[in-house]
């Protein structure tokens, strides 16, 4: 994993197999793995381009390898959870019993109110976390994923990576966000990012609106001074995050 | 002690009711002898050494080989997508 760099579409297959989860205006959602059917549901949705595919392609050999001994939703969250230790970020505890999904009509209905996009502000990001379950320190923790990994045209439409180092999992998004200045600009495909152009890291409007913020800046601030209070915050919002909506957990396979 | 390194790091504890059952004590001493032995426990160890190694070209699954080739992008590429 740490060879191939596939931490962070790891971490992007669990957040968005359990990111659907909401007891607002819209209920249910849970992880159960249900972006294997391609057919409609959750694996057809623009936001999870890519992850169908290649994350669980990638995945696969090893899905099949333990079929009866784990579900496809825990093999995701365990993955996600080696690829951030692998990558440098704290060590999070894993807990199973997500059921897979049996075909793409377990889905939820859309992923509209479910899971954010990158070109809306804070109101947005409320909209989308609050219903979840999380506040605002949640909201700047988990956002703190994007130390890793980057954007790709052919996905979200943005275009980039956020940090200078995109493959190590630590506090470098929040200190970066703070210390470089961006310029709105355009990725490829005309989404509006900012860029930061000495380096040709990028931001989202959804990320700068984390510092803008006065309640979110707070966090994003001690997040850059104290990598220790990331992690663990962080590992707080992920573990709840993965096991929204999860009916019965066990500590053991 | 990666192993039990490992074990712990997945949260895997032997509850103690187990422990008891089984007529062993759940000292911290005892406890990667008793997870040895319990084929449920290694099953998650398994999993994990593979997820760590599972980028290795001869693990990678047949559809992310198809993707990997077909695609413009390199391997490094595709796995660097969090969006």
């Amino acid at each position: 994993m740490k060879e191939k760099g596939c931490g962070p579409i790891m971490i992007r297959l669990s957040w968005h197999d359990a990111g659907v989860y909401s007891k607002g205006k819209l209920t249910g959602g849970c992880p159960n793995a249900a972006m294997r059917f391609t057919d409609g549901g959750e694996g057809a949705f623009g936001a999870n381009a890519g992850l169908p595919d290649v994350a669980v392609g990638l995945l696969e050999e090893i899905a099949t390898k333990y079929s009866n001994k784990i579900s496809n939703a825990d093999l995701w969250a365990l993955a996600a959870n080696v690829g951030i230790e692998v990558m440098g970020g704290p060590a999070i505890p894993t807990q199973f019993g997500r059921v897979d999904a049996a075909s793409s009509a377990e889905s939820v209905e859309s992923q509209e109110g479910r899971l954010p996009d990158g070109d809306k502000g804070v109101d947005h990001l409320r909209d989308i976390f609050y219903p979840k379950g999380f506040d605002d320190k949640d909201i700047v923790a988990l956002s703190g994923a994007h130390t890793v990994g980057g954007c790709h045209a052919d996905r979200s439409g943005f275009e980039g990576d956020w940090t200078e180092d995109k493959l190590k999992f630590d506090n470098t998004y929040f200190t970066e966000m703070l210390q470089k200045e961006y310029v709105m600009g355009k990725a490829s495909t005309g989404e509006p990012q900012y860029v930061h152009e000495a380096s040709g890291t990028i931001m989202l409007i959804s990320d700068l609106a984390l510092p803008a913020d006065d309640k979110f800046r707070p966090w994003v601030e001690k997040y850059a001074e104290d990598q220790d209070a990331y992690f663990a915050d962080f590992t707080d919002a992920w573990v709840r995050l993965q096991e929204n909506g999860v009916a019965e957990l066990r500590k053991r396979l | 002690m990666l192993y039990l390194a490992a074990i712990l790091s997945s949260g895997l504890v032997l509850p103690t009711a187990n422990l008891r059952a089984a007529g062993r004590s759940s000292t911290a001493g005892s406890r990667a002898h008793v997870v040895a032995k319990w084929p449920w426990q290694s099953i998650a160890v398994d999993i994990k050494k593979d997820l760590y190694a599972f980028a290795k070209p001869q693990t990678l699954g047949p559809a992310a080989s198809k993707q990997a080739q077909s695609s413009a992008h390199t391997l490094s590429h595709v796995g660097t997508g969090l969006r």
